[in-house]
């Protein structure tokens, strides 16, 4: 599903942010992404929703090379992908029902089936009854939870959240990730988090990035570990 | 108001008439040769001035000059005045029938002012040069405007464009929205400033210069304010684009 061969990224006069990275997630996989800060996470998920291109190496969403990938191409590629961002990026001036509206206004879809399908969405996240007020007056919680039921809003097959439960207290972060596995199903996740007791509590395969290194992947037999610091 | 300053040396520069000024004017001969020029097709009226009628015209109107009454009839002259067709008022046409009427017998000079049409030419020429400056540096003026307008209100909104696209909206998707707004809002401004310089003319035309007999100020009629409004469009639509397509190219850049 995900196939990063050689990657690089070197953003201008800066340091490496990514170096030299090789890694396949498939369908179906919960995947965590894990380094301290600065070690490159969110540089990787950018690359995965083509918000930048790598220096080096090539990039492969579903057998497509997205470090080749002409802009016109890019809205097509991330209509496949719900990202979930750390500072959540929602307009915080609209309501949360506006806020999701927005992910489906671009398949120039009609009101009633936006309705349809934001509003199970809010109940099962539960913040149906907030649905109506703007998010500028929520909770951090509360905007995690619009933030993932915009992601999952298209029913994409891979989910990007990055630091999902950096904003959010144990309980919350717990419940979060509960609900992920549970939607997941046949959907790729990948969560980038540097929250090991998170990872502890619900075990998955684990990516390791340290100075923009791959520094360890659970998944292969002869794994190096170095946990970062 | 350039197109009243256009106006004005347009018609202030047509030659209504042509004077033939003759040698001989006995009746056979000036009857003969009004009938030449009434078969030329650019002739609408011929008159024939005697030298008594030419005498007889000075006299009545020049009576500050007291020697005029003094002096023999013959030296004045005879001439026939040939008033144009409206289409044949223009320069060129008048010169091909000057040399025309020099070619006829008893024709012995032709005046119409060249001298004073010719400056009024060099006039006009300036003023539309200067106009065409003017519209130019307007233009780019305007489409400068809007450019910067739309590209500000773009980046007001900078951050929910970035939240569609990375929700997958496409360029087309984020730009329209912009541009028929753009264009909505110019076209409303268009028709605005029309409408006040419109009334500020027609006050000043009807309560100042026609007052002090003033013809000057004309407005445009409707296939001339047309042209302007779709090369005000072309400007606004253009120029948008140019905004709208270059802000979203240098926010969906790759490169940071």
């Amino acid at each position: 599903m995900i196939k990063l061969y050689n990657v690089s990224m070197i953003f201008k006069h800066e340091k490496r942010a990514l170096d030299n990275i090789s890694l396949q997630i498939g369908q179906g996989e919960f995947v965590y992404i894990t380094g301290s800060s600065g070690a490159g996470k969110t540089t990787l998920l950018r690359l995965i929703y083509a918000d930048i291109i790598p220096s080096q190496g090539v990039v492969m969403i579903a057998d497509k090379d997205v470090s080749r990938i002409e802009g016109g191409s890019i809205p097509y590629l991330r209509r496949n992908l719900g990202v979930v961002f750390q500072d959540y990026r929602l307009i915080e001036s609209k309501t949360v029902y506006e806020n999701l509206v927005l992910s489906l206004e671009i398949f120039y879809m009609g009101r009633k089936k936006m309705s349809s399908l934001i509003f199970p969405l809010l109940k099962m996240l539960e913040i149906f009854s907030r649905r109506n007020t703007v998010v500028k007056y929520l909770s951090g919680g509360e905007k995690q939870r619009v933030a993932i039921a915009r992601a999952l809003i298209n029913d994409p097959p891979i989910i990007l959240l990055d630091e999902p439960t950096s904003n959010v207290d144990e309980n919350k972060s717990d419940g979060i990730i509960r609900l992920l596995q549970k939607l997941s199903g046949d959907k790729t996740v990948v969560v980038a988090t540097h929250d090991q007791n998170l990872i502890n509590k619900f075990p998955s395969r684990r990516i390791g990035l340290n100075n923009g290194k791959l520094v360890f992947d659970s998944a292969k037999e002869n794994e190096k570990i170095i946990l970062p610091d | 108001m350039s197109y009243s300053a256009n106006k004005f040396f347009v018609n202030i520069s047509k030659i209504q008439t042509v004077r033939a000024y003759i040698a001989m004017d006995n009746k056979e001969n000036v009857d003969n040769l009004i009938a030449d020029i009434r078969d030329m097709k650019s002739v609408e009226n011929v008159v024939f001035y005697s030298k008594s009628d030419t005498y007889r015209y000075i006299n009545e109107n020049m009576k500050s000059i007291t020697y005029i009454g003094k002096l023999p009839e013959e030296l004045f002259p005879s001439f026939i005045e040939i008033s144009l067709g409206e289409e044949y008022r223009n320069i060129d046409y008048v010169r091909d029938l000057e040399s025309t009427l020099n070619d006829l017998e008893n024709v012995e000079s032709i005046s119409y002012g060249e001298k004073w049409i010719l400056n009024f030419l060099t006039i006009r020429f300036g003023v539309e040069l200067f106009t065409a400056i003017v519209t130019i540096l307007l233009s780019i003026s305007i489409a400068s405007i809007i450019y910067n307008t739309v590209k500000l209100n773009l980046i007001r909104y900078k951050k929910e464009i970035k939240i569609y696209s990375l929700v997958g909206a496409t360029k087309t998707f984020i730009a329209v929205p912009f541009l028929f707004s753009t264009i909505i809002e110019a076209i409303i401004s268009f028709f605005a400033a029309y409408g006040v310089v419109f009334f500020i003319f027609k006050i000043l035309d009807t309560k100042i210069l026609q007052k002090i007999s003033i013809d000057f100020l004309s407005f445009p009629p409707l296939s001339t304010f047309m042209l302007l409004f779709i090369c005000a469009l072309i400007i606004i639509i253009a120029s948008s684009y140019l905004s709208i397509n270059t802000f979203l190219d240098y926010e969906s850049s790759f490169y940071e």
